[in-house]
Formats: C-alpha cells, structure tokens, sequence
C-alpha cells in the first residue's frame, strides 16, 4: 500500500469538508420535519397496544391475488421500516403489484406489559391477527411475511399452526443463533438474562441501540456520518438520513419475560435448530412447517448473517423451499433503491405461482368493516 | 520543480490557517493553535433551526476523528508524503497510548449514554433517601464515573444496631456501584485497546499489500483507517475477553439497579405508596386472567362452530 497524500490535496478535503458542513446550516433550516409512513392504512384489529392495519391499494394496479399477507415484524424497532416513504416502501410496492397487505404494530410496551411472553406474542397477538384478516377476507388461511425476529416468530406460527399459513416468507430471518460469525449471538451467549429481567423488568430500547451500535462501532458511530458530511448540501439526502435515524434510534422496550424466553430459547440454547423448543406448552418444529416457503436473506447483513438464515433450508418440512440472496444489508434490504427493484418483485412473483382461491372471490375496496377489538376498552 | 515546492510550502501554511478559515465561514471567533476542540463546540452552537442543532452537535462530534486525522498529519511534517503518513501512523499509536483516542471517546460517551438513563434515577433515589431518612453512614458513591478513595471501606464495614438492616442494604448498594463502576471501566478500557491494534494492522497492511494500492487522499486514508478499526475491533469483539467484559457489564448494571430498586421499595413501602413489586404482582395476575379468558373464548368459539356443523359431521367428529 502506497500512502502519497499531498498536503494541498489534503487541504483541498478539509476545506471541501467545511463548505459541506457550512451548507448543513442552511440545509438543516430548509429540512422540516421528517414524516414516515407513506402508504394510506386503516385499522380492522386492536388489542392493547397492538394494531392490525389494512393498507389501502391504489386504484390502479397488478391482477389482485387470493390471498391477503399479513407482515409480522421484529418486536425490536418499528414496522414502519416497511413503508417509510414513498420511493422506499415494501408495502406500496407489493399493493402495486396486486397483493393486499396487513401488518401488525406491536405498539411500544410499558412496564405493564413485562409478563408478555413468547405464547402470548405467537399464539395470542399473531393468531387473532391472522384470525382477523380471514375473517376480513373470507379467506381460510393467510400468507405470512415475516421479517427479521418477526420471521422467526412467523416459523413458530406456522409450525403451530400450519392449517392458517398457505404461504411463509421469511425475510432476513435468524434460524441458526449460534453461527460462526454472529457476533450479536456470541455476546448474548455469555449474557445473564435472568439478572436483566429481573432488575429492569423490561429490557430498555436504549440498551439494545447500544448493543446494535457496538456490533461496528467505527462505522455506525464514525463514518456513516462524514459521509453524511458529503451530502449535507442535498435537502433530499438529508431527510432520507433523518428518517433512517429516526427510524434506527425508535427502539421499543421489549417485554421482560419474552425477551427472556428468547434470549434463552433461540440464542443461547439454539432450539429452533436442535430442538426442544416449546411455546405454550406445545412442541415447535420446523420440520412442521410443511407450507411453501421463501427465504430472503442479505448477503452482507451483519445483523444475522446469512449463514443464520440459510439454516433454514436444512430443517424446513417443506418441499417447496425458495431462497432469494439479496446482495446487501440488514438495512439495505427494506431501502436500497436495488430492494425496491428486486424484493417486492421477488415476492410477488412467488406468491403469484401459488396463489389458489379457496372462496369465491369477493370485492377488495378498502375495508368498510368495523374496527374488531378483542374487549371493549380502547386501551 | 520550484513551483511545485513554493506551492507545498503554501500549502503547509494553509494546512495550519484552516481551523481559521472556517471559523471566518460559521460566523465564529477562530480557536487557538492546536485547539480544535473548542472551535468544534462553538460550531455546534451556531443557530439552527429547534431540533437540528442537536444532530448537527453530533455530526460534528463523529467527525472529531476525520479532524483529528488531519490535525495529526499537518503535525506529522510535510517532508514526503509518505514519511508523513508513517508519522501520522506513529502520532496515532501514541495518541491511543496515552489513551487519547479521539474516536474511543465517542464509543465511551455513547456507552456512558446507554447506561444513563437510570443513573438519574439513581442519583434522584440518593437524594431522596438523604432528604427522608437520619443516616449514621456516608451515602453510596456516585455511578457515573470513577469511585472515591474514602468509600472502599464503607461496604465492609460490619452493620450494627437499630439501623442494621438497612446499613446492610446501603452497603450492598455502594458495593455493587463499585463493581459496576469496575465494569465499565474494564469495558471501556477493552474497546480503548482496539485503537492501538488498529494502528498496527494499518502497519502490517501498508507493508503487506502491493504499491500499486494508493492511499492519496484523506478520505481514503480516514476509510482505509476505519476499516482497520472494525477489522481489529471484530477480533476483540468475538473474543472470549471481549463477551465477557460485555456481558460483566450488562451484569453489573442490572444489580446495582435491582438493589437500587430494593432500597427505593423500602422507602415507599414506609410512606405507604405501592412499589414495583406490588405492581408487578398486580399485572402477573391481570396477565393470567387475559390469557385465562382468550382461552374460554377460543373454547366458546369451538363449540359454536362445532353445533352449527352438519349432523353427519359431528357424528363423524364423535367417532
């Protein structure tokens, strides 16, 4: 390697850098305030906290399919990742393509809440989610999309309850918690769980943010933002990078006791892999997901590696198993103008090659259903 | 050729008047030599819009090493290109050395940040316990950075008399402050260590790989050094060493915030008022109820579907 930097070059970079960070000034005083979501929704189920929303379709789309999906996300960070604005949104995406989608808003937990576990989050939340949806579609079963600790989930689901899953995306899933270059698992492996819980009842978002930020320290505390520095002139990237902050540092609290079960079930103990695994008292196997399933995962994701995802395609009970490498992040995978090429496209197509009516058709304006509430209260 | 070096010489002296050359362009007093730190601070403060200044505080923050960087190299000389970078090299190992490390500090203060927020509650709980109750013993030391020499012996000091119970439970609380205090500092120190590691793995890269890779401009220099901290960081990070200081942390934490919780549950249930435990009691129960009625609906809901089914497809169900 040949170090040759030139004492004019290198002040022409440091003044560079002053004039962008001078235009920041002005920029961050054109920027306004940074919005998410992008796609109109309405509400067909709440419980608690929880939320199950129906994104409206635009008027002119795709040959609509069957079956509706439903996305569960990550109980870490917010689903709005999924539809952050209009050129970056999963959701959108897939409407225009002919898929009608539902997501469920876990909502951020309080301390109220720290009894939750793993069986109220997959056997209750998810099951009346998806019980609401068919009930909104006439529909059996529901397609699942399921994202990250939500894909996770998502398999659990479906290996309880296969009758309601006629198809099962995973999408940057963790499976195998224990692979070789999972630094996020090699320190939760030594972590004392049971101490956590029991002294913060629930686990703080910030403690998490933290984790995640030290996974690339250098990076996530350091360049990302001289990079920024090179940009700070375009009002446009500014707010792009706002919200992807936003949207970064909005991390929920996680209920106490499910994250206690999942820390211990999935990352120290690797159950979903070797076995053992039980929520709510039954057996999760996923040699009993035997439903069509597409695993997308992210070549450089440093959050779950790709090796923890294709793990997948070793324990499956399906025939009908699908892998789509998508060549970027963690992130990258909701965002990247390559992901609004490729991933909507992906899961269209698959889901499309599947799609089989098993109720007359019925019409799919917007929902003019009462909002269902499992109690009467609206809390 | 005499171009070229009445062109490096105003450079050179150009390389030290930047810090000036911005401080003429933010509208603000220009710092003294070698003193970016403080003109970094007043850049901060330049008014801007409610709600931006904050993340322009911290993007001018994160960028201390980029600045750093370059400070260091103009300090380096201007001799030759390359026996300024190996000076450059030599400044930082130095720098991290006398553990100076401009972007350790970041890591540090993004550390103590995620730890802070129930240091408050922490410090608002020793106020209070001195407001409210006679005390015989020093209060425990605070969490937020190092110890006092003089609070060593207060946790082992022997508990005696009426008090002695809560003597105890204080003593507890200013032990595990102290080994929280350790932890973190154990912690810190570890990630600080990367630095100097980083640097030598710059080292062995520029001896290692081809001239024909040319490092000719700062940001590649900055990028490729950045590179060289997360390789190094990586290493220590997926060690058995690294795990463990991390883990001992989060460790530490949580039961110097579980005894903080004790003592404030001593204090309240004193003044009547309903604690953490009790209210957790409280949703434990509520929690068992909900899960106990979605059970009898998802059983009402089984027996509704199974008497509207067809005669013959219960006869079936019964065989």
């Amino acid at each position: 390697m040949n170090f040759h930097i030139r004492p004019d070059q290198a002040i022409k970079e440091v003044t560079h850098y002053a004039h962008k960070l001078g235009s920041g000034l002005h920029t961050l005083r054109d920027t306004g305030e940074v919005t998410v979501g992008a796609t109109p929704k309405e509400l067909v189920y709440r419980e608690h906290k929880l939320r199950l929303y129906r994104f409206v379709p635009p008027a002119e789309r795709g040959p609509v399919l069957h079956v509706p999906l439903l996305i569960v996300y990550a109980l870490v960070n917010r689903p709005y990742m999924t539809d952050l604005q209009e050129d970056r949104s999963l959701v959108r995406n897939l409407l225009k393509a002919g898929v009608d989608v539902y997501l469920i808003d876990w909502g951020y937990p309080d301390r109220a809440d720290r009894y939750l576990t793993l069986d109220d989050y997959i056997n209750g939340f998810i099951d009346r989610c998806v019980d609401a949806v068919c009930r909104e579609h006439g529909e059996k079963q529901v397609d699942i999309l399921g994202i990250c600790q939500g894909g996770t989930f998502s398999l659990c689901y479906a290996a309880l309850h296969r009758q309601k899953v006629r198809n099962l995306i995973t999408m940057v899933t963790p499976v195998d918690f224990q692979s070789p270059k999972d630094m996020l698992s090699h320190w939760a492996r030594r972590l004392d769980v049971d101490a956590a819980v029991d002294a913060f009842g629930n686990i703080p978002g910030d403690l998490l943010n933290w984790t995640f930020l030290m996974l690339k320290p250098y990076r996530l505390m350091g360049q990302k933002y001289v990079d920024l520095v090179e940009q700070l002139d375009d009002v446009k990237h500014v707010q792009n990078f706002l919200r992807m902050e936003k949207w970064i540092f909005d991390s929920p609290d996680q209920a106490g006791e499910a994250f206690r079960e999942f820390m211990k079930n999935f990352y120290q103990e690797n159950r979903l892999m070797r076995g053992g695994l039980e929520i709510g008292g039954r057996e999760v196997s996923l040699r009993a997901v035997t439903m069509p399933v597409l695993n997308i995962y992210a070549t450089e994701d440093h959050l779950v590696p790709r090796e923890a995802s294709m793990a997948l395609r070793h324990h499956v009970g399906t025939s009908d198993y699908t892998e789509v490498a998508f060549p970027g992040g963690h992130i990258g995978i909701y965002v990247s103008s390559k992901a609004q090429r490729l991933v909507p496209s992906a899961i269209h197509d698959w889901l499309a090659r599947r799609d089989v009516a098993e109720s007359p058709p019925r019409p799919r304006g917007p929902s003019t259903a009462p909002v269902r509430e499992s109690r009467p209260s609206k809390t | 050729m005499e171009t070229e070096e009445r062109g490096s010489d105003d450079a050179a002296r150009r390389f030290t008047a930047w810090p000036h050359y911005f401080a003429a362009l933010f509208g603000i007093p220009a710092p003294d030599a070698g003193d970016t730190g403080t003109w970094l601070d007043a850049v901060a403060k330049v008014a801007v819009p409610p709600g931006s200044s904050g993340f322009l505080e911290y993007v001018i923050a994160l960028s201390r090493p980029y600045f750093s960087m370059a400070e260091r190299l103009a300090d380096a000389g201007r001799e030759d290109p390359q026996t300024d970078v190996q000076r450059w090299l030599d400044n930082m190992a130095h720098a991290y050395s006398a553990a100076a490390q401009s972007a350790n500090v970041q890591m540090h203060w993004q550390t103590q940040q995620a730890f802070a927020f129930w240091e408050y509650a922490f410090a608002n709980l020793q106020q209070s316990v001195a407001a409210l109750l006679p005390r015989h013993d020093a209060p425990p030391p605070a969490a937020s950075g190092t110890t006092s020499p003089g609070m060593a012996p207060f946790p082992m000091l022997p508990g005696i008399g009426y008090l002695r119970e809560m003597q105890e439970e204080y003593q507890k609380l200013a032990r595990l402050t102290i080994e929280y205090v350790g932890a973190l500092q154990a912690y810190n120190a570890g990630v600080a260590g990367v630095g100097l590691r980083a640097i030598e793995r710059l080292r062995a890269k520029a001896a290692a790989e081809p001239q024909e890779i040319a490092v000719d401009s700062l940001r590649k220099l900055y990028d490729t050094w950045v590179d060289a901290c997360e390789e190094a960081y990586a290493i220590y990070a997926m060690s058995d060493e690294g795990a463990a200081r991390y883990a001992d942390l989060i460790k530490a934490a949580a039961a110097l915030r579980r005894q903080a919780t004790a003592v404030t549950e001593r204090i309240l249930e004193w003044l009547n008022v309903p604690t953490r435990r009790e209210v957790d009691t409280l949703a434990q129960r509520l929690h068992e109820t909900r899960r106990e009625m979605h059970a009898l609906r998802a059983e009402i809901e089984r027996m509704k579907q199974h008497s509207n089914s067809a005669p013959e497809q219960r006869a079936n169900s019964t065989h």
